[in-house]
Formats: C-alpha cells, structure tokens, sequence
C-alpha cells in the first residue's frame, strides 16, 4: 500500500514538474516574438482572439507531442531523474524554439505574428502555425526517439529532419494550384486547410522514412533519402487513385469551366472588390488537403508495413 | 511527358541505389545460365563433380532461382556453391536433387548427365575396387574414405547392378534415379544424404488453413 501511494505522488510531482516545464517555456516563447511581449505576459482570453488561441495551442500541442516521447527513469535516483529530465527538458526546448524558427522563416517570411494574429485575426495564418507546430513536435519526438540518447546523432538528424521539412514546404507550390501569399494576405481558410493537409502528410512521410534503426549515420542517412524516393514513386498512385475512386474533380473554378490558373495569379488587387466572392472555396483547400494526407497516410503503410520475413530468404 | 520521365527517372534511380543497399542475393553469387557454365566458373585442373542439393525460387513478378550445389572435390574439401541460374536451367533439374548434374574427370572430360551423386568415384579404379562375388560391393580405399560423407552414402553401399544399370543410362544420356528411384528429388535416400544442406528446413511454409487458425487463436474478442 506504502508504494501504491508514493508511485502516485511520485506521479503528482513529476506532473508538477512538467507544468513548470511549459511556464518555462512560456517566457522562452517571448524570445521568439519580443514585439508582443506585453501581450504574452498579460492573461490570456481565448474568446477575444481565436485566431491567438489556435496560434499558442499550437505551440503547446507541438510542445508536449516532444514530451511524450521523453521518459522518467528513477530506478537510481530521483533527484538524478529529475536533473536528466530538466537537461532533456531544455535541449528540447532549444530545438523546438529553434525548429520553430528556422520553419517560420522558410514558410512565413512575408508575415509577422503582431500584424496577422493580433491585430488581423488571421485565421489561415493561425492555422498554418498550428499544423506546423503539431508537424515539429511529431518529427523532434522521433529524431530524440531515433538518435536514443546519443548527442552527435541528434545532432546530425535534427538539422537533416528540418532540411527535409523545408524542401517539403517549398514543394507546396508545384503540389498545390493555390497561391499562397496572396491567399493568406486575404486570410483565406481554403489555403489553412490545404496546407496543414499538405505539410501534416509530408510530415507523415519524413517521419517514416526517420524512423529506423541507426548502424552508421552515414548509412542512416542514405537510408532516409532510399525512403523518401520510393514513397515519391509510391504516393502518385494513391493520388491517382484515390481521385479515381471516389470521382472527386478539382473545380477551382466555381462555375466549372476550365482552370486558368495564369489568370487566377494574375488576379489584380486594384480590380478586387474585397469580397469572398473571388477567394477559392472552403471545400477546395479541404479536398487539396485531404487527398494528399490520406495519400501520403497510405504511402507510409506501403513503404513501412510491409514485411518482407523470407519471402526472399537470405544465405 | 514531362511527368512520365520524371517519375521513370525516380524509379531507375530507386533501383540504382537500392540494388548495393537492399539487395537480398549477394554480387558473388555467379550466375550460371546452363550446365557449359560450370567449366568456366570452375577452371580449376582437378576432377570434381557438382551435386544440387537443392533450389528455390523466390519473388513476387520477377522471379530469381536459385540452385545450391556441393563441390565434392577427390584431393580436398568439399565447398558448397549457391548460383543463380535460368529458368529453363532450373526447370531442367526440378527432378535432380541430390544427383551430380556435372562431372570433370582427370582426362578433362565432362559429363553433364543427371546421375547419383558417387557417379564419377563408384567404377573408377583410381578411387577404390570392388569387393565380394556375384553383386559385388563398392569399396573406397582408406585415402578416398572422406569421399564417403561427402557424397552422403554413409551406411549406403553401392552394388553392381546398381553401377551397370548407370552405366547404360550414362550411354544414353539419361538422368539416372537409381534402381528403385531411391536418388533424385523424390528418392528417400536423398532426404537422408543431404537433409542438412536444404534451404526448406529454413523457410517455413505455412498453408492457407494453418495462417487461417493462427488468426482466429489470437484474436481478442471471441476466442
């Protein structure tokens, strides 16, 4: 009975810790945005700006997807686990901060969080933000969890695993007929959803292809990219497919004519009239979005769940 | 087109670079296309005769066959071979397991006839005599007694009738299964010569209704 109750309050304590984590991480995150220092200090109302509160859940949920692939090993010393787990703690903060960073810099260099969040409400913005943090946490978990506790390997698949995520994202132009700048300018939801579907299924396949054993870096390495290419080759045939299938028609367009993608970029600001008339429709981002999710969902299976045993045996 | 050549480009490059990385059959395995093969793999000067001991065929489309040979060499040790071969060359020996498919003796001839696996010792006085009357027994002198296990006969003796009967096989090119079909793949002696050798006490072949019951003894619910 005595150890039933302290493996509880141990469990308490630990809880404990790891809410000092994240109010730490709270002024860390003031690092990032000094212009809006005040505002983060102040107390926080999530009905007054949802567009801030999707932004800073984001931050959170990327934040504690990182935590739960660490662990608290007491089986010495407690206080021992505890100076682990705060080392642990701030390295992943670092990473996390700087991964953050670095991936805002590549996707969202043209916008500032003070213009978009909390003075335009920017919706879409908030949104991208949020996939991008979840896709960060998802793909810091498993480089921690691949490298298993030794630095220098963390240290070269942590820079290859945002390398990879920044090609991807620089990728979303030839994937996608949206473009981007000027559809988040007029805080379009069509191209939140299109994107987060986007970078979530690239993330999906970067962490499958990470996720494997590591004899050497350098063989690990030329692993990851084998990966990536055969999930390339694999993924147009569930795109393909799955359109095929379920009989789904990109109509960009709302009166069904032809896509004139050149004319919709050459769309004029001066001739707009400001409507939501003219921005693509909700339902195209979600289709955008979710056809390349669910590809890239079913890519990972193939390139990963398939168990070759000895079917070709070995000599 | 543009797309097409791409994603042709990707996939010749996945196989370019997979090939050194996920390849299941090793470089060294010679590829021997048919029996004219084997003298060019194995140029050495001294009489051997090849025994296959087994073969499988692997993949899913593309299929590679592979055959595992024993190298029974009379001055020295025995040395096991696997080749990838043809498909017609596989086809040829599905029935042949266990026989010598190749012979080269001391005069550089070479015989390619199907035969048990003591074909090229059993007859020849270099290696031993025969002892007894009437059917008369094959004996390898002390110095070839190695011979023996190499080619699997342990408690096995060869007679003369048995030797005759390969011998017109012989002259007519024929594979030779012994007297009572106990060689070749389907012989019960050679499940006793050369048990140890075969890839199928490796590779595990489960029916339909075996995977079937694995299924339902491990589900969850129900059981």
């Amino acid at each position: 009975m005595n150890e039933i109750f302290d493996k509880l309050l141990l469990r308490i304590f630990v809880a404990f810790t790891l809410c000092i984590a994240l109010l730490v991480y709270r002024f860390v995150h003031i690092l990032l945005h000094p212009t809006a220092k005040q505002h983060l200090i102040k107390k926080f109302y999530p009905s007054q700006n949802p567009a801030d509160t999707l932004y800073l859940f984001g931050r959170i949920v990327g934040l504690t997807i990182i935590f739960s692939g660490l662990y608290f090993n007491i089986e010495n010393n407690f206080i021992h686990a505890l100076i682990v787990f705060f080392i642990q703690g701030m390295a992943v903060f670092v990473i996390y901060v700087v991964s953050v960073y670095v991936l805002e810099s590549i996707t969202l260099y043209n916008f500032d969080y003070s213009d978009e969040i909390l003075r335009r409400k920017n919706m879409s913005y908030a949104t991208i933000i949020f996939t991008e943090s979840i896709c960060l946490g998802l793909i810091i978990k498993t480089v921690i969890g691949v490298a298993n506790g030794v630095i220098t390997n963390l240290l070269f698949l942590w820079p290859l695993a945002l390398v990879l995520l920044g090609i991807s994202v620089k990728l979303f132009h030839y994937i996608s007929s949206l473009p981007f700048n000027k559809l988040l300018i007029r805080k379009s939801m069509c191209l939140g959803f299109s994107f987060s579907g986007y970078i979530l299924g690239a993330t999906i396949i970067i962490v499958s292809s990470l996720q494997q054993q590591i004899v050497s870096i350098e063989g690990h390495v030329f692993q990851v990219f084998l990966k990536i290419l055969l999930s390339i080759i694999i993924l147009p045939i569930f795109l393909k497919g799955i359109k095929y299938i379920f009989r789904l028609q990109d109509d960009l367009l709302s009166d069904g004519s032809n896509l004139d993608i050149k004319a919709y970029h050459n769309f004029n600001e001066e001739n707009d009239s400001g409507n939501d008339e003219n921005l693509p429709s909700l339902g195209h981002g979600l289709y955008e979005g979710g056809i390349f999710f669910t590809a890239c969902f079913l890519t990972s299976v193939v390139t990963t769940h398939i168990l070759f045993g000895n079917f070709y045996p070995n000599f | 087109m543009n797309k097409i050549s791409i994603y042709i480009l990707l996939i010749l490059l996945y196989l370019g670079f997979s090939k050194g990385t996920f390849s299941t059959f090793k470089d060294e395995f010679p590829l021997i296309a048919n029996e004219s093969a084997f003298s060019s793999y194995f140029k050495e000067q001294d009489p051997f005769s090849i025994i296959l001991l087994d073969y499988i065929e692997t993949g899913f489309v593309i299929k590679t066959y592979i055959h595992k040979y024993k190298i029974i060499w009379p001055h020295g040790e025995s040395q096991i071979v696997i080749a990838r071969v043809s498909k017609e060359f596989f086809s040829k020996h599905m029935d042949n397991i266990g026989l010598s498919i190749f012979r080269k003796n001391s005069k550089n001839e070479e015989s390619f006839t199907p035969l048990p696996p003591f074909a090229m010792f059993v007859g020849d006085p270099f290696y031993g005599h025969w002892s007894g009357k009437g059917n008369k027994e094959w004996i390898f002198y002390p110095i070839y007694s190695h011979l023996v296990s190499s080619i699997g006969m342990g408690e096995i003796k060869i007679n003369w009738e048995t030797y005759k009967k390969m011998q017109i096989y012989l002259l007519k090119n024929n594979p030779f299964y012994g007297l009572n079909n106990e060689f070749g793949t389907r012989g019960n002696l050679t499940k006793v010569m050369f048990k140890d050798y075969q890839f199928s006490k490796n590779i595990k072949d489960e029916s339909f209704k075996d995977v079937l019951l694995k299924l339902i003894r491990n589900a969850p619910i129900g059981k």
